[in-house]
């Protein structure tokens, strides 16, 4: 009986396939056509979701990224893409006025990518994502703009793109070089100023030839080592240079004013290394009146740091007084250096005393150089610096913005999947027509 | 009776199936989003060793409620410009110390051997919980707020300490005299140079991407001002002897004066004092250590062996010696005695310096006031300025410093009290089947009544009453064209009962019924009125439709007989069509029909 059943299904299956090939080749236009509509149709559709789909994702490329840490040490805090200076350059690039910083925020939304439900117990499921997306959504928007979503996200994201790396990378070193002499600064301390200048811009460009001593910046031609080469050349033979000609030519702006001034430093200094003398000398007598049998010391065998046998012994008072003497002596001795650099000074100026206006034109003119190359060569270093950053924006934060392939905006995968329904649906309805016709043409 | 085919049933009834299924899915879906909670949970962890005593890094009491204080909230809510209030926020919040599974192993294997398990968790589950009127994006972006903002709030607090205030604001007040404001500027300037100098070269060097510098350039410009432009301010001062009040300032230096010496005689007599003690205590102690070193031998013997390992296992204790401790302060006191002389000296300097008579005019005093004023106001603004810097970096520093000590060790994620989505759709699929059942019973029912009350039970065909009830429904409209009647009579039914018996007529009526179904289409209205007749209503069915279709039954009736003589059905059949006779009432087609047959 089953037997007979299962016979007969086939049989009906055959006749049913044989009806719908049939049905098949007498309207393939038709259902070409039907195919076709569809799919583009659901083309589209996917196209415009997708776009209302489309979403910003930050992607984290440094080191401390995967402790939750920005390049400084300090903690990533993603939610600050949604900061009033973020979204206040977003509405500049935009050119949106009629929208404040505060509402553009409202319509986003920030969450971490892959990010696992954690088990407490299980320090092996505990994860730091490095990419994050952000959602626009413009449904909620009560001012309302003429900007494609995926625009808009792309300027979010170079806008925060700019801030991070703004605010938590080297962003170039500021220090503040006066375009023009001072009226009322001494040329001797123009010179201590623009020395310091340099040496702070060295100290940078010793990090930053470190760090990065083969890039070549396209705009300045300058590598950071080349730079260096130049200040150091500025240091170690434009600067003292001019500190030569202004002391041995005793050039001062208003020499009676100045011998002043460092007479007051002399007595302050003076003051100060008295205070370091008598604590020297307190301490030495301390020294020599400790009583060594009232603390016993033993000898402790142990290693230095060359890894050989050191005999140590336990500290007692008289280290601490002998360390601290020592620093007293140290201290004493700098503020010394300083008092005869002063004095050394003082006695330059006091030999002379008038200058020719030659002599004040060219220690002018030589700071007036320094200073020019000096700026010269900040600029250059901020500049090549931006270059640098600019090529290795990429490499803090990564933006990218969903569905800007056009695969990926049509929905590639879903339209496949969805066109496969669509032969079956067009051959469903071929049949059906056909069986429809057959009806017809018999009655 | 209908067959018991439970596909059929559920066929009939697929729409409500589907409508119920989905009616419920979405009224769950609905009442359960309005009980919604999202509990947004991260993981922060204390990474420094003090920790695990339960210490912060000051050596207090670790207080991790601290991640509700009010600073940490309000820092939270200005940050990301809620409207919500501290205390809502707060009661949100919670907090939860977490062992790993080794050390709960530990824990439990210490605590079964009777010993006291010390160690604190270091590691914190925090956790921030809203209702569904807040989004679970909401609970994720303030709950890393509050971290973020609870990792800087400790490095500010146990980590790196505030920086000191900005008094150089204050220098340029009124109320001081030219030298006094000189004074502070100075000692503002001291006090920030000694701040960034004990914090070390690793807090000198450190980069601060806020203000592009390191510590050290704000360090070199302090000095410079110090150095360069604030002693041409003394210079101006001392040399033309500016005052607002010269009496009132050499009475205040007078008193600095006398209080020097005051100080001085302190110090000296303290420094007198420690030194007497220091060798009463020395003379008695050599005397004890003596008696000992005698009696056993020699002195080593009475140091207690291990001591010191054992004290570094637990807090390390200052076992400075007295003797040493005296020495230290007698140091201390005999050097400020000593430095204290140097400032008496200085404010001497200074009160000599104001008693002598000033050569300037008034006109140029006046002239040096104005350039004083102005110096101070430019020297203040710089101060200023590289203070706001300073203040930037040490927050930046401070942040860094906090994170190195407590971290998050997840990203924040949202889980919610309960998945809607799957139980919805589970309730969809249980109502589909709860409502297949209900479909089915209902429909096992409406086939026992049909079959009771309006079925001819010898044919199977609808009965005489559902054949009246069809035509009093037609009857309320007139009817389409081509809607034809149908009708078949079995004349001889006696010969047939007689010749097979009752039974044998049954199965002849049934037999014809069943052709009738066979021929007719399916949307064909098909009724036993009794006496042997049947009725047969067709929409859409013109006269040579009906024809054709009656023809097919006679034709089919007809092979039976040739098939089976002895049998010899005799039908009467007649037909009436709408159009072709112009008859648009069913009780008017119906006895035309009736005439005709």
């Amino acid at each position: 009986m089953s037997k007979k059943r299962g016979k007969k299904t086939y049989v009906s299956l055959l006749a049913e396939l044989e009806r719908t090939l049939k049905a098949l080749k007498r309207y393939w236009f038709l259902a070409l056509l039907l195919v076709t509509v569809l799919s583009a149709g659901t083309a589209g559709l996917f196209y415009k979701s997708s776009a209302d789909d489309a979403f910003l994702k930050l992607t984290y490329n440094y080191e401390n990224a995967v402790y939750g840490l920005l390049p400084n040490g300090a903690k990533l805090d993603t939610y600050l893409v949604m900061s009033d200076e973020v979204m206040q350059n977003v509405l500049k690039r935009a050119c949106i006025t009629d929208m404040s910083p505060r509402e553009l925020s409202s319509l986003l939304s920030v969450t971490p990518m892959n990010s696992h439900t954690f088990s407490p117990e299980n320090t092996a499921s505990y994860y730091i994502s490095t990419s994050y997306m952000v959602i626009l959504d413009e449904g909620k928007a009560q001012t309302k703009y003429r900007i494609p979503r995926r625009s808009m996200l792309n300027l979010i994201g170079n806008a925060y793109q700019d801030y991070f790396i703004q605010h938590y990378t080297d962003d170039g070193i500021s220090i503040e070089i006066p375009p023009a002499r001072e009226t009322d600064r001494e040329y001797e301390e123009e010179y201590e100023y623009l020395s310091m200048c340099a040496k702070e811009l060295l100290s940078y460009l010793n990090s930053k030839s470190n760090y990065a001593n083969s890039f070549v910046s396209e705009s300045t031609g300058l590598s950071f080592p080349v730079i260096r080469q130049e200040l150091n050349n500025l240091l170690n033979v434009s600067l003292p240079d001019c500190r030569a000609f202004i002391l041995e030519q005793g050039v001062a702006f208003n020499r009676s004013r100045y011998i002043a001034k460092i007479n007051y430093l002399l007595n302050d200094m003076n003051r100060n290394y008295e205070k370091g003398k008598n604590a020297f000398d307190i301490r030495g007598e301390v020294i020599q009146g400790y009583d060594g049998e009232m603390v016993s010391t033993v000898l402790i065998p142990t290693e230095d740091t060359k890894e050989k046998f050191y005999m140590s012994k336990t500290q007692t008072g008289v280290d601490y007084l002998a360390l601290d003497r020592s620093t007293s002596a140290i201290n004493t001795s700098r503020v010394k250096r300083e008092i005869e650099k002063q004095e050394n000074i003082r006695t330059h100026m006091q030999l002379v005393s008038e200058n020719s206006s030659a002599d004040t034109d060219k220690a002018g003119a030589l700071l007036d150089r320094i200073r020019a190359e000096l700026s010269r060569l900040l600029k250059a270093t901020n500049q090549t610096n931006t270059d640098f950053n600019q090529q290795k924006a990429g490499e803090y934060v990564k933006i990218s913005v969903s569905g800007n392939g056009l695969m990926e905006a049509i929905g590639g995968k879903k339209i496949l999947a969805a066109g496969f329904v669509f032969v079956v649906v067009a051959i469903l309805f071929v049949r059906k027509l056909s069986m429809w016709k057959e009806k017809h043409e018999k009655v | 009776m209908k067959k018991f085919d439970i596909l059929r049933y559920i066929k009939k009834g697929k729409y409500w199936i589907v409508l119920a299924s989905l009616v419920a899915g979405m009224l769950f879906y609905f009442i359960q989003s309005q009980k919604q909670t999202y509990v947004a949970r991260t993981m922060i962890e204390y990474t420094y060793h003090e920790a695990a005593e339960g210490k912060n890094p000051r050596g207090e009491d670790l207080d991790v409620s601290e991640v509700k204080s009010t600073t940490v909230l309000q820092r939270t809510i200005s940050q990301l410009n809620l409207s919500e209030s501290i205390d809502s926020i707060r009661s949100a919040l919670s907090y939860q110390g977490v062992l790993s599974s080794d050390e709960s192993s530990v824990k439990s294997a210490m605590l079964a051997e009777g010993k006291e398990y010390t160690k604190q968790p270091t590691r914190y589950l925090v956790t921030y919980t809203v209702d569904s009127s807040k989004s679970s994006e909401y609970a994720n972006s303030v709950l890393d707020a509050v971290v973020s903002n609870y990792i800087t709030y400790f490095g500010e607090k146990y980590v790196s300490t505030h920086i000191i205030p900005n008094n150089a604001a204050a220098a340029v007040e009124e109320a001081y005299d030219y030298l006094e404001k000189a004074d502070l500027m100075n000692s503002h300037i001291e006090a920030i140079l000694d701040y960034m100098d004990g914090k070390g070269d690793s807090f000198l060097s450190f980069r601060c991407a806020s203000i592009d510098c390191t510590f050290q350039v704000l360090y070199d410009q302090y000095e410079f001002i110090k150095d360069h432009d604030l002693p041409y301010v003394y210079v101006d001062i001392l040399d033309s002897k500016i005052s607002n009040d010269l009496e009132l300032l050499l009475a205040a230096y007078r008193q600095r004066v006398e209080n020097g010496h005051v100080e001085i005689n302190y110090n000296s007599n303290a420094a007198a004092g420690i030194h007497e003690t220091m060798d009463q205590f020395s003379k008695k102690n050599k005397e004890s250590i003596g008696k000992a070193a005698d009696s056993v031998g020699n002195s080593y013997s009475y140091i207690l062996q291990n001591v010191y390992e054992n004290e570094r296992e637990n807090v390390i204790v200052d076992r400075t010696t007295t003797y040493d401790r005296l020495i230290d302060e007698y140091t201390n006191y005999l050097i400020s005695a000593s430095n204290v002389e140097v400032d008496v000296n200085y404010y001497n300097y200074i009160i000599n310096t104001f008693r002598s008579k000033s050569t300037q005019t008034s006109e140029e005093k006046k002239a040096t006031k104005e350039r004083i004023t102005h110096s101070l106001q430019g020297i203040s603004e710089k101060l200023d300025s590289l203070y706001q810097k300073l203040l930037l970096g040490v927050n930046e520093y401070n942040a860094e410093r906090g994170s190195s000590k407590l971290r998050m060790r997840t990203n924040v994620s949202v889980i919610e009290s309960m998945n809607i989505r799957r139980y919805a759709i589970i309730i969809v699929f249980v109502f589909g089947v709860l409502m297949s059942g209900v479909i089915i019973v209902i429909g096992r029912v409406s086939d026992f009544v049909e079959y009771t009350f309006w079925t001819d039970h010898v044919t199977g065909l609808p009965n005489r009453r559902r054949c009246d009830q069809y035509i009093d429904e037609m009857s309320k409209n007139m009817l389409q064209e081509n809607f034809a009647c149908i009708m078949l009579k079995l004349l001889n039914i006696r010969e047939i009962n007689s010749q097979f018996g009752r039974e044998g007529g049954n199965q002849i009526l049934s037999m014809i019924a069943e052709t009738q179904k066979n021929v007719m289409p399916q949307e064909a209205a098909l009724f036993y009125n009794g006496n042997e007749t049947f009725i047969c209503f067709v929409e859409q069915c013109n006269l040579d439709r009906a024809t054709h279709l009656l023809n097919g039954i006679t034709q089919q009736i007809n092979a039976i007989n040739d098939e089976r003589k002895e049998l010899n059905i005799q039908l009467k059949t007649a037909m009436t069509e709408s159009t072709s006779e112009k008859v648009f009432n069913i009780r008017a087609i119906l006895s035309s029909t009736f005439k005709k047959l």
